[in-house]
């Protein structure tokens, strides 16, 4: 009975009810964006990140870092059988080395980054090194990323020298020829980076069979000689990062959540204030002021619950729409996110129902607070309209 | 002592003579591996001691540095540096395959290893590793004869040179020796790829005893654009007597 | 009629208080966050800018375009007449800082004085002796030592403290550096570790060394010779500002281009960058912008809304009112005329005290901050522990615009609600109410 009457004092309200439903369900939709946002920015971060260099972890030459490009040469390793006769779709055997490269006979420092061609595990542009037919022994053929032509100043086509240790730390050099320059979608492995067939660094290195890193699928357990790094602490630092953006995000849904909650706070005091009458009458007809308080409370509520709905009905609408164009970041490839295409949203839905039943509650309680008053209020002199002046 | 050792030179100096005469009958195809030998032999001598000059041009500027050299056969070198002041009394020992280095300034013997090894030497176009070349080259390389050519309106024989061991820095090398004077004009070395990467000539060989010593020698890296190095060989002394100290790690201070 | 206006928007708290508390906190609220990201943003550019590029750099472009390998001999002389030059010609606003970044190889001994151990490092070198200096505060090293002291004497060196635990060196060992000189040559000197420092940036943090620059130019041997020339901005700059500063000076740059000092190379080619040319800040800066736009859009969205239910409860509020103002013969036109003047008040009014309200937030993070703690430690970016917030007068206008607007907007929304009464009812309706 109860919910009937606040239904249709609610619905009586007309375009101020619509418009408090209006601005809750605007809240609700802003926020579940903004958290699948991030969780798509995130989800995406992490999957390029894991599409084009770490997969399901990497095993690792025990002390190999890649910050210390000196010490590239010392860390490496035979591929321990354990891995080696895993298929190309669960494993790339890695070789990382360090080059000198002589465009326009100025010297840059280069990571040569060999990695073995017939991988599926991976996904990286590297059809131009599959395809390349010319005889290696002349001539290197590689693989640049769009940064790193950039700042080499090379582009399709272009050889320069390049010049690096083998083994023995025998001097050798041959011109490498830029075969192809590629869209990295994860700018790490773009800058700096030169990108070669495993089998010709090996050779070019006298290295056969050696790696610096084996990135594999899944875990296959302890290998001798060889430490495993997982995906969290291969990427930790992005994951930080926008760990880091999340907490500023929570500021704005604050702000979106306090005004929809005013929009409903302002209609409770005026309805108290205006039904006064109403109040009084209802008292004198023998309801308890808890009953009251219920019932204005309910009936504020009501604009909680009918936004949800029109959250719902609106969202699905607005997150088809967006996930079918995505948003698109590509200013962003140029700086040390590894994230290149349009970003779609990552909805989660107990995260979706989490943020629904916050803002519920939210409005529950600011059309409590400004009807608590009603307890207080004497009934004749509500009956009179002077209760609250 | 020392008569014994005048007598190793005048044999190896008639050997040379004999070598010196019998190269022209075989003019055809002379014995590249005994050539290069004889070249060594001219360069190389138990000790010598060469005051010069090193002159670093850098593409902008030239430097030029002065300094004193010791040398005992091929495992043992030392080196001093007299100008100009901020290079003053910095010294290199060279003991078989270890390189040190001491700078007035840190008052310090510091120990030129691993990726140091690499990089250029004072700033020149070569590295420490050039510098520590331990072997003779008729001793490292096996030699094959390629072709004649002139240079320096010299007839030479192009000499290909193939390393024995496959740790050697360059693994191949060329050289242009006059065969009638024993005497390097040109040296080119080779990545192993077999890509030029630097580039030796020798000027001015004058006679120093029973040797003819080159003057100047100048480097180039020819992977950088305008640079060289140029080392002048103002004063040459051969088997001079060489204080033990001077190849002693003592010698790094001040 | 505006004084009676204002008089009964005063008196009557129930017409304007509400309406006044949203555009109030509305404002507040835009001021604020725009303020706070504003804070971030700029945040990130100040760090960079303290750490690495300046707001504006003067840098010679032959060292620019081979900055990764620090190429000492490209550096730009003539350190004296520069200062000299950039005093009389720059704008008064920029304070600048001349800066060493070099490269060499730390050398850490034994105790037998022999070669522990070798790793190539990247370094700064500026100057932080005198005692006017700025530059501890634009690196914040007091705060960002994690243990040890900073440089008190010629000769000391701060380590990245990951750097310091790679070499495995104590306070107060010797630690020799072996790099370049100005001319090409080798430069080695001994250094004192005295502190380790804790810069937030990873990369930073593991390869990376301060010195004092004077001992820098003494030990690279680059006498009136620096690498860089920093420009710093006070903060109330705007960062759209550093375009037109560096144009500026570019433009007069030619001048001592033609006529350089003695001292310069033939191909010394000094140019200036802002520093959202360089680390990529540009990008960020779009994204920065867009994201903003989004929320005050979001937010300008919401407020007309609730300002407009605001301006309908005002109507049904002052329904007696109105009528009487109707009956007595006050054309619908005129009655709209006059709310919307009082929205407008009400939107003057409230704005002003959003702003206050938004604005003092906002400039007590700006004066003070909130530490952030170790939350960027980690993220490669080059971020400052304490975040801050930034007052802008862009900030004030996006709360207040809106804030106006929404008010009028709203009150004129629900003012259609008049037209739909008839005179003819009106006085029945008074008796009722």
């Amino acid at each position: 009975m109860i919910f009937s009457i606040a239904w249709k004092n609610f619905s009586r309200q007309g375009i101020r009810a619509a418009l408090n439903v209006t601005v809750t369900a605007l809240a609700m939709i802003a926020v579940v964006f903004n958290i699948s946002l991030y969780n798509g920015f995130q989800a995406q971060t992490t999957r390029n990140m894991i599409r084009t260099d770490v997969a399901g972890g990497h095993y690792r030459a025990p002390g190999f870092d890649i910050l210390s490009p000196t010490e590239w040469e010392d860390f490496t390793l035979k591929i321990p059988t354990a891995l080696k006769d895993l298929p190309p779709s669960d494993k790339a055997e890695v070789l990382v080395q360090q080059g000198q490269l002589f465009p326009n006979r100025r010297l840059y420092p280069v990571q040569m980054r060999g990695i073995d061609i017939n991988q599926t595990l991976l996904d990286l542009p590297l059809e131009g090194l599959k395809s390349y037919s010319g005889k290696v022994n002349d001539i290197i053929p590689a693989v640049l990323g769009i940064k790193m032509a950039q700042k080499a100043h090379l582009k399709k086509g272009d050889t320069a020298v390049l010049k690096w240790r083998d083994q023995y730390g025998v001097v050798d050099a041959r011109d490498m020829l830029v075969v192809d320059v590629v869209t990295m979608v994860n700018s790490r492995v773009d800058e700096g980076v030169l990108w070669l067939r495993l089998d010709h660094l090996r050779d070019m290195t006298g290295r056969p069979g050696e790696i610096s890193w084996v990135a594999v699928k899944d875990f296959q357990g302890p290998v001798a000689a060889m430490e495993f790094q997982t995906v969290e602490e291969l990427i930790a630092d992005i994951l930080n990062l926008i760990e880091n953006d999340r907490k500023y995000a929570k500021i704005f849904w604050i702000i979106l959540i306090f005004l929809a909650g005013i929009g409903v706070f302002n209609t409770q005091i005026l309805n108290v204030f205006k039904r006064q009458k109403e109040i009084g009458t209802l008292m004198a007809l023998g309801m308890t002021a808890a009953q009251i308080v219920g019932l204005f409370t309910l009936e504020g509520s009501m604009a909680a619950l009918l936004s949800v709905v029109v959250a719902l009905i609106l969202g699905t609408a607005l997150f088809a729409w967006f996930q079918s164009v995505g948003l698109d970041i590509s200013h962003l490839s140029e700086s040390t996110i590894p994230v290149h295409e349009n970003i779609l949203l990552d909805i989660h839905s107990s995260e979706v129902a989490a943020t629904l039943v916050i803002i519920v509650c939210v409005m529950v309680l600011v059309s409590w607070l400004p009807v608590r008053k009603i307890t207080r209020l004497d009934p004749t002199l509500a009956l009179r309209g002077r209760a609250i002046t | 002592m020392l008569s014994f050792k005048l007598k190793i030179l005048f044999f190896a100096s008639i050997l040379t003579l004999c070598l010196a005469f019998a190269l022209p009958l075989n003019a055809a195809e002379p014995d590249a591996q005994k050539l290069l030998e004889a070249v060594d032999d001219n360069l190389w001598s138990n000790t010598k001691r060469i005051d010069g000059r090193l002159m670093i041009d850098n593409g902008r500027k030239e430097r030029v540095l002065t300094w004193e050299h010791w040398m005992e056969g091929v495992d043992k070198a030392y080196t001093r540096y007299k100008s100009p002041a901020r290079e003053k009394g910095t010294k290199m020992l060279k003991i078989e395959d270890k390189l040190w280095m001491y700078t007035p300034r840190t008052d310090r013997k510091l120990l030129i290893a691993g990726h140091l090894l690499r990089q250029s030497m004072m700033g020149s176009d070569l590295s420490y590793e050039d510098m520590m070349e331990d072997k003779k080259l008729s001793a490292a390389y096996k030699a094959t004869f390629v072709k004649k050519e002139d240079l320096q309106k010299m007839e030479c024989c192009v000499l290909l040179l193939v390393a024995h061991d496959k740790t050697t820095t360059y693994q191949t090398r060329k050289l242009w020796v006059n065969m009638e004077k024993e005497i390097v004009l040109k040296q080119e070395l080779y990545a192993k790829g077999g890509k030029l990467l630097k580039q030796v000539e020798y000027f001015d060989y004058r006679e120093l005893g029973e040797r003819l010593f080159p003057r100047k020698m100048i480097f180039r890296d020819l992977l950088k654009e305008n640079t060289k190095t140029t080392y002048m060989f103002d004063d040459i002394e051969f088997d001079v007597d060489i204080p033990k100290k001077y190849f002693s790690q003592s010698i790094l201070k001040r | 009629m505006i004084r009676w206006i204002l008089q009964g928007i005063l008196r009557d708290k129930n017409r304007s208080l509400f309406p006044f508390l949203v555009v109030m906190s509305g404002v507040a609220l835009v001021v604020f966050t725009v303020g706070f990201m504003e804070g971030i943003f700029m945040g990130m550019i100040n760090t960079t800018a303290n750490l690495d590029t300046g707001h504006l750099r003067l840098v010679n472009k032959p060292f620019y375009d081979e900055e990764h390998l620090n190429p000492m001999d490209r550096a730009l002389t003539a350190q004296k007449e520069i200062r000299q030059w950039l005093s009389e010609n720059s704008d008064p606003k920029i304070m600048w800082a001349p800066r060493i970044r070099w490269g060499a190889i730390a050398d850490v001994p034994d105790e037998n004085g022999e070669t522990k151990s070798q790793t190539p490092i990247i370094g700064m070198a500026l100057d932080l002796l005198s005692p006017d200096s700025q530059e501890l505060q634009r690196l914040d090293l007091k705060n960002s030592l994690t243990e040890g002291r900073l440089p008190q004497g010629p000769k000391e060196i701060l380590l990245g403290y990951e750097l310091a635990r790679t070499l495995d060196v104590g306070r107060d060992q010797t630690i020799t550096l072996l790099g370049q000189t100005f001319d090409g040559g080798l430069a080695t000197d001994n250094y004192t570790v005295v502190g380790f420092v804790r810069f937030g940036v990873f990369a930073m943090d593991k390869k990376m060394a301060l010195i004092d620059l004077k001992d820098a130019q003494d030990s690279f041997y680059m006498e009136n010779t620096v690498t860089d020339w920093l420009g710093f901005l006070p903060s109330h700059v705007s960062d759209k500002e550093y375009i037109h500063l560096k144009t500026a000076l570019q433009s007069r740059l030619d001048d001592l281009i033609l006529n350089p000092p003695a001292d310069w190379a033939k191909d010394d080619l000094p140019i200036v960058l802002s520093v959202l040319e360089q680390r990529n800040l540009d990008n960020l800066v779009g994204v920065f912008e867009m994201v903003k736009k989004i929320f005050v859009g979001i937010i300008v969205l919401l407020m007309v809304l609730v300002l407009w239910n605001a301006g309908l409860l005002n109507g049904i509020h002052r329904y007696g009112e109105l009528g009487l103002l109707l009956a007595m013969g006050q054309t619908h036109w005129k009655l709209v005329g006059m709310m919307a003047v009082e929205a407008l008040s009400i939107g003057l009014l409230g704005s002003l005290a959003g702003c206050l309200i938004g604005g003092g937030v906002v400039y007590y993070l700006q004066e003070v901050g909130i530490n952030m703690g170790d939350a960027f430690a980690q993220t490669g970016m080059m971020m400052n522990d304490v975040m801050r917030g930034r007052v802008t007068a862009e900030s004030f206008l996006l709360g207040v615009g809106p804030g106006i607007i929404a008010s009028v907007l709203g009150s004129l929304f629900a003012s259609v609600a008049l037209f739909q009464r008839s005179e003819a009812n009106l006085f029945r309706e008074l008796e009722a109410g």
